[in-house]
């Protein structure tokens, strides 16, 4: 069973196998188709066909024609008998297994491991291999004989595939041949008919044989109805019959080939509608059957073009015989063909130019060569230019009698054929000459232009430059030649400075010239600035055709400028950095001098022994000095830094003057000297300027006069130099008769440091800061200061200055003698303060200083504190340090002020600070301080200060008190005169007042905080006469200040606001006296 | 590993934890159920820059675990980029011969997965072989659903595909085993008219009625069309191949003609038996199989991973005993840490081959690769 099952098995596959040969005439798919299904049913591992390159087979030569699977393939070749090939010259078949000596002989294919080859013979084609690993002892003879049918018939079919292969390929080629044929044809008959010649053909008997589309289109005969005609009778008109047999005639007697004896024949033509028209005819054998194929073109235009070629030179002689150019034509023969009158008139031929005509060329030079001024010259270069047959063009020849000609030479060839030559001749002597003048012009202009030290570039309208000169290239880093047709702008510019540009070559197209500066890359990219004097450029007929700039090389300039720049900026940083120093310098050391000093004003009060005064005062001398050294140098950085501001405030000179001689005056009561000062009294208005720096010059010199003065007298003189309305002109004098200053020490007096002697500085002691400032402060108030001394006789200290005129008489400023009964009043007692201070040492002076005036205190530490105990407690005044952490003193005071609820809204407030800054005084002020004090603070300052501040609380007390006493708050005797002591009338004017008044003042105070300062005047303007009628003559001199303080450009108004808010606190506390006013008047009968 | 489900962000993550470089490729095994848009998992991992190919099948093999759902990743260096092969039902004998993609033939093992539902893949497995063989072992199977509807199944870096077949050659020696189990029933018989998968005609007789009087006879079930299915799987169909396991086919289903139609082509006129097998030879063959992939290394086998191919009717036909043949497999595996668990597919369709014989596709076999 299991062999019928065999049985049964092989021969299904042999039936696969035989069918698996055959579906396809493609030898290469066939053998797929084959060995695939041998290959998978008998698992082999590959198989391959091989086939002879002849048709016989060769044991000497075999090539691979197929291989399965196709990567087992590695030869693909056999050749040399080799074994295989040996093998099957004698077998059909035969089986190598790898124990076989020849096996390795018969590998061709990759991956050949142990196992069998089985080889069939495919007839005379080739060969089959195939390869078994699974048949360690070859393929057994029964398969091979098996495999041997199915391995025939695919011998057979691959025959007949190669066979069809064949045939494919021949009818492939034949129908390709026959394709190349039809083509060959039809692209004949393309020609013919696109030819634009009528191409017509006609046998022995004369008949048309050939018609193409041309000849269609050319006589109107369609090819059907032109075809088999006779040729004459259709296209020649009769009268011409005679021509045409003549050509023919002619054509048909000269022997002739195809190709070569092409002849042409004019001869005309006759259309289907009877049109004649002329026809070049050229005619061409082709075969024996053939009488001719004749050529066809229409020449109606040719002729016609013939017309105008012929009209065209006549034109053209005409045209040359009146040209301003002598022309001389020579014909090949070296004759003259043609000559125009210009040619006469340069040669000074007096006949007609046709008569030169045929004359030999050669001789007519030699004629003329004595015309010229280098006649052996003119003859050689004119027979070196026939020589060589070049054209010689602008040859300038000069003439014997001056003038310059110039020649141009052109030989004549037509088809490669020389056929003559044109000698033109032009007389440009003028434009010589002119040229010569423009060139020396133009030499002279670009030597100017290349050695000058500036750059120059030239660029048209698009910025495109058409020149730039040496200084140019070498300012960027160019070669001329490199610059020249580039773009200007995309060259040098970065695009910042791109739309400089853009407009300015907007402007020069605007006929505008400008001068600027721009930065410019250099070729290495280095940025350079150039200052530019940029102008438009015109042409000869005055239009604007680009523009041209000289440029400047400014780079080390700006690089000058950058670096001065930068230096100031470290100068300034460096100046800032001292003033911030002194200024904290300032505040650390005045803050420890002030303890010093207000402490031996306590150890004054505790009345000292004789001994432990006079170390008081040697104590308080010294602090004083230091102090003072600290103020010169102090001023000395603010003057440096051009920070001293001046102040513009009115005051009353002499009174300044007074002043401070009788300060000196108490200085030097041990001295056996005599002060006076004399104002004169032509200066009768109060004068506007700044009155604390008027007094630190008097203060400094009259402070040297008492030191070097220890006998004798020392006067300060004020003189009116001149006046007008606005302004007076006034020369200070400081005399004494002191050591003086030698002569040779004048000079150097108002130096740094520069004390006349370095023994004085022993002596005296001093800084040597006090004149420099002294010059400084009178140089900056726009004056001049000299000193004339004699040594041992004294010296005189002269400086000049120019003060505002106020227009207000001095007598009537009483405000100046207010301050006078200040200096003598006391404070009153039981006054409330509030210190806000931080230091421990400056609260305990302060105290000290409060409790003996037996006044009581409350101290707060800090601004926060501070905001706290006036919300809760009403002061009489406040004492504001201003440096404080968390709130500073003007923080604290603006909340104050600014806060309706706050009981001390209105209460002065003093500011104390160790920092002596005038921008710290001015933040002082505009926070709202009524007063502003520099410690250390003496105790009198303070007093003054505090007087000033609160006068209004004072005085009511004693208007009250002594009604009968004339009152500058309020006096109602003018009411009481004016109305005859009618108390009732002043009761109903008392009335109004009440009524209208504090509404005013709130709308007062409302004005000045808008700095609405016309309002403010307007209102202050409206409150005076109601103030002068009830006497209040304080509050009605304070408006009338007030007027005159907001009046003024600037206004001033930290000093106005100040004013007005004394007066709304003032009148605010006058309201009340005058409801008791009223009262006691309207009890007390009349 | 292994994702238990198969959504962007587990894949993507387990892809990311594994840190493939770009001469790494990424092995993507999905099961069918619960399976995440394959465009928007494609669009995600090429955001990633990964380099990867993979399947949908109708189950994946993971340890000793037989899932419908989840994703095996798995890394390999590349010996060259995953490549797709289009259009294999259009191929032509020598279609695939010259291809400029592949000019370079490394040596290493080429792993494939095809539309398992494709007709033609003969000639792309001819092709293939043409191309690598010389140079590569080949280890495979056929994606697809458990449907038996041909749609999108394989996918790599520039889509997801059908009727195509997507190949990476990676960095690795592979040892294979190939057994199916089955033994000759009846025959041979001459399949006088196929079409592709189809056999028409057997013995020049409907290729019904020649199948059905040998199965009923054997298994005492009479055949309908709608029993065909369960009956058939025990009673595949193997093509002749002398001094080799049959080449089996697995009959699907029958249509109105009486036409038998199989997984895998069934050339014309081709010698072939109607087979039989039961659990216990099919386990058997399992065994062989990984004594096969040990034949060079002795036993326990120290693999890289050992990757598994079996076939969804096979294992439908094993069914509660299919994991028998994992354990068979286990086994003989060394097994120290997770990448060492066998991972596999069920498959429509087994490819192996060492490049000594024809690339063949079989069925209802099972292919063992051991990497080393």
């Amino acid at each position: 069973m299991p062999e019928k099952n065999q049985i049964i098995q092989d021969v299904s596959l042999l039936y696969e196998l035989s069918l698996s040969v055959g579906n396809t005439l493609d030898p290469e798919e066939n053998c797929y188709n084959f060995l695939r299904t041998l290959i998978s049913r008998k698992s082999l591992n590959f198989g391959a066909i091989w086939l002879h390159q002849s048709p016989d087979f060769d044991p000497a030569r075999c090539n691979l024609f197929f291989v399965y699977p196709r990567f087992r393939g590695a030869e693909t070749s056999i050749s040399c008998s080799p074994y295989i090939l040996q093998e099957l010259s004698t077998k059909s078949y035969f089986s190598v297994s790898s124990k076989s000596p020849h096996f390795d002989e018969i590998i061709h294919e990759k991956k050949v491991g142990k196992g069998a080859y089985a080889i069939f013979r495919l007839g005379n084609l080739g060969f089959l291999k195939l390869f078994a690993s699974n048949r360690p002892n070859g393929f057994p003879e029964i398969e091979m004989a098996q495999l041997k049918q199915v391995v025939d018939k695919l011998k057979i079919s691959l025959t007949g595939c190669f066979a069809h292969l064949q045939l494919k390929t021949e009818t492939k080629n034949r129908i390709y041949a026959q394709k190349a044929l039809e083509e060959s044809e039809n692209k004949l008959r393309r020609i013919i008919d696109s030819s634009l010649d009528a191409v017509i053909s006609i046998d022995n008997q004369g008949n048309t044989i050939e018609w193409n589309a041309q000849a269609e289109k050319m006589f109107g005969y369609a090819r059907a109805e032109a075809m088999c005609k006779n040729l004459e009778a259709l296209i020649i008109p009769t009268r011409y019959s005679a021509l045409y047999q003549e050509a023919l005639r002619e054509h048909l007697h000269v022997p002739h080939d195809t190709t070569a004896s092409n002849k042409r024949y004019e001869i005309n033509c006759i259309r289907k509608n009877q049109t004649i028209f002329p026809a070049e005819l050229s005619i061409a054998t082709d075969n024996n059957h053939t009488l001719f194929v004749g050529f066809f073109k229409d020449i109606t235009e040719q002729q016609k073009a013939r017309k105008e070629i012929e009209q065209a030179r006549n034109l053209m002689e005409t045209m040359i015989a009146n040209l301003q150019t002598g022309i001389l034509l020579e014909d090949s023969s070296g004759r003259i063909a043609l000559a125009n009158k210009s040619f006469c008139d340069i040669f000074s031929i007096t006949f007609e130019p046709q008569k030169l005509i045929g004359l030999d060329c050669k001789m007519a030079a030699e004629q003329s060569k004595n015309l010229f001024q280098d006649p052996d010259s003119f003859i050689q270069s004119t027979h070196d230019a026939i020589k060589n047959g070049m054209i010689v063009e602008n040859e300038v020849l000069n003439m014997a009698d001056g003038r310059i000609i110039e020649r141009n030479f052109i030989p004549l060839f037509a088809r490669h054929k020389f056929e003559g030559q044109l000698w033109q001749y032009r007389d440009i002597t003028e434009r010589e000459h002119n040229q010569k003048a423009i060139l020396e012009s133009e030499e002279k202009y670009r030597g100017v232009l290349e050695n000058m030290a500036l750059g120059l570039l030239e660029v048209d309208l698009e910025d495109t430059i058409l020149r730039a000169n040496n200084a140019f290239c070498q300012m960027v880093g160019y070669e001329p030649a490199e610059l020249i047709g580039i773009n200007a702008g995309n060259q040098f510019l970065t695009d910042s400075y791109k739309k400089i540009i853009s407009e300015r070559l907007d402007e020069r197209k605007m006929d505008q010239a400008s001068v600027y500066e721009i930065q410019m890359k250099r070729k290495n990219g280095e940025l350079i600035w150039g200052l530019i004097s940029g102008a438009p450029v015109k042409n000869s007929q005055g239009q604007i055709v680009g523009s041209i700039g000289i440029q400047f090389d400014l780079t080390d300039r700006k690089k000058l400028e950058n670096e001065l720049a930068e230096a100031k900026m470290i100068a300034d940083r460096a100046r800032l950095a001292e003033r911030q120093f002194l200024t904290h310098m300032s505040h650390e050391i005045r803050t420890p001098i002030n303890a010093v000093i207000g402490m031996t004003h306590l150890l004054d009060e505790t009345k000292p022994n004789t001994v432990q005064k006079d170390y008081l005062n040697s104590l308080r001398f010294s602090a004083d000095s230091l102090l003072g050294i600290i103020d010169n140098i102090l001023d000395l950085s603010k003057i440096d830094a051009g920070e001293v501001e001046f102040e513009q405030k009115p005051f009353d000179l002499e009174y300044l003057v007074h002043s401070l001689v009788q300060t000196i005056h108490y200085r030097i009561s041990k001295k056996d000297v005599e002060i006076s000062c004399y104002v004169d009294p032509s200066i009768e208005n109060v004068v506007i300027g700044d009155p604390t720096r008027l007094n630190q010059i008097l203060t400094n010199l009259l402070g040297n006069a008492t030191k070097f003065t220890e006998k004798g007298v020392i006067s300060v003189s004020i003189k009116l130099l001149e006046k007008s309305d606005e302004q007076y002109l006034l020369e200070v004098r400081v005399h004494d008769s002191g050591i003086g200053i030698a002569a040779d020490k004048l000079e150097t007096i108002f130096e740094y440091f520069k004390q006349a002697d370095v023994q004085i500085n022993r002596k005296f002691g001093g800084t040597g800061l006090g004149l420099t400032i002294v010059k400084q402060l009178v140089e900056m108030q726009g004056g001049s200061i000299r000193v004339e001394s004699e040594l041992g006789v004294g010296s005189d200290f002269i400086f000049s200055l120019l003060m505002g005129n106020s227009g207000i008489p001095v007598l009537n400023h009483k405000i100046l003698s207010d301050i006078d009964q200040l200096k003598s009043q006391k404070i009153k007692k039981n006054l409330h303060f509030l210190i806000v201070e931080d230091n421990l040492m400056n609260q305990k002076l302060i105290c000290k200083t409060i409790e003996t005036w037996e006044c009581t205190f409350e101290v707060a530490n800090n601004g926060l504190e501070a905001l706290e105990k006036t919300a809760a407690t009403r002061f009489d005044v406040i004492l504001m340090d201003i440096h404080m952490p968390e709130l500073d003193g003007c923080e604290t005071t603006l909340a104050i002020r600014s806060n309706m609820n706050n009981p001390n809204q209105n209460v002065p407030i003093i500011a104390l600070t160790a920092a002596a800054m005038s921008d710290e005084k001015r933040r002082a002020f505009e926070a709202g301080m009524n007063g502003f004090l520099t410690k250390p603070i003496a105790p009198k300052m303070l007093q003054e200060h505090i007087l000033r501040s609160i006068r209004e609380l004072s005085e009511p007390i004693e208007t009250i008190v002594n009604t009968s006493k004339k009152s500058s708050l309020m006096d109602l005797g003018y009411l009481m005169e004016m109305s005859n002591g009618d108390t009732h009338f002043i009761g109903t004017i008392i009335d109004a007042f009440l009524a209208e008044t504090p509404t005013a003042l709130k709308n007062l105070e409302a004005f000045v905080h808008q700095q609405n300062w016309d309002q403010v005047y307007k209102l202050a303007h409206k409150m005076k006469p109601n103030f002068a009628m009830l006497g209040m003559h304080h509050l009605q001199e304070m408006t009338a200040d007030l007027e005159l303080f907001v009046k003024k450009t600037p206004v001033i108004e930290s000093e106005s606001a100040s004013l007005a808010y004394s007066l709304i606190s003032l009148a605010e506390k006058i309201l009340p006296l005058l409801v008791q006013q009223k009262k006691q008047l309207l009890r007390t009968p009349n | 590993m292994l994702t238990k489900n198969s959504t962007i962000s587990l894949i993507l993550q387990g892809v990311e934890s594994l840190h493939p470089s770009r001469e790494e490729v990424i092995l993507l095994l999905l099961a069918e159920n619960n399976l995440p848009d394959i465009a928007s998992l494609i669009d995600a991992l090429n955001s990633k820059n990964i380099v990867f190919f993979g399947g949908v099948f109708p189950g994946i093999i993971h340890g000793d675990n037989l899932l419908s759902e989840g994703c095996i990743i798995k890394k390999f260096k590349a010996l060259t980029p995953p490549f797709c092969v289009s259009d294999i039902a259009d191929l032509q004998f020598n279609g695939l011969y010259e291809n400029p993609n592949l000019n370079i033939i490394p040596n290493g093992t080429a792993v494939i997965l095809m539309d398992g539902l494709t007709p033609n893949i003969y000639r792309f497995l001819d092709g293939l072989n043409d191309l690598l063989g010389a140079e590569c072992n080949f280890i495979g199977g056929g994606a697809g659903f458990n449907s038996f509807v041909q749609q999108s199944c394989v996918f790599y870096n520039d889509g997801f595909k059908s009727d195509a077949a997507v190949v990476c050659i990676i960095d690795q020696q592979v040892h294979l085993g190939v057994r199916h189990g089955w033994e000759r029933l009846s025959g041979p018989y001459v399949a006088t008219e196929t079409d592709g998968n189809t056999i028409v005609q057997l013995n020049w007789q409907t290729a019904l009625d020649v199948y059905r009087d040998v199965v009923e006879k054997d298994s005492g079930v009479a055949l309908d069309a709608n029993n065909f299915a369960g009956i058939a799987q025990g009673y595949p169909l193997g093509i002749l191949r002398e001094k080799e396991d049959l080449i089996v086919r697995d009959p699907l289903a029958i249509d109105e003609n009486g036409a038998i139609i199989c997984i895998g082509d069934v050339p014309q006129n081709v010698p072939l038996y109607i087979l039989k097998g039961d659990a216990n030879t099919l386990l058997e063959a399992a065994g062989a199989a990984i004594n096969d992939c040990g034949k060079k290394t002795g036993f326990p086998i120290v693999a890289n991973g050992t990757f598994v191919v079996d076939c969804i009717t096979r294992a439908r036909f094993l069914d509660h005993q299919f994991s028998q043949e994992i354990a068979i497999i286990r086994e003989k595996l060394l097994i120290e840490h997770e990448e060492q668990e066998p991972f596999g597919i069920l498959s429509l369709g087994e490819i192996s081959s060492y490049g000594e014989t024809l690339l063949e596709l079989f069925n209802k076999t099972i292919v063992i690769g051991t990497l080393h």
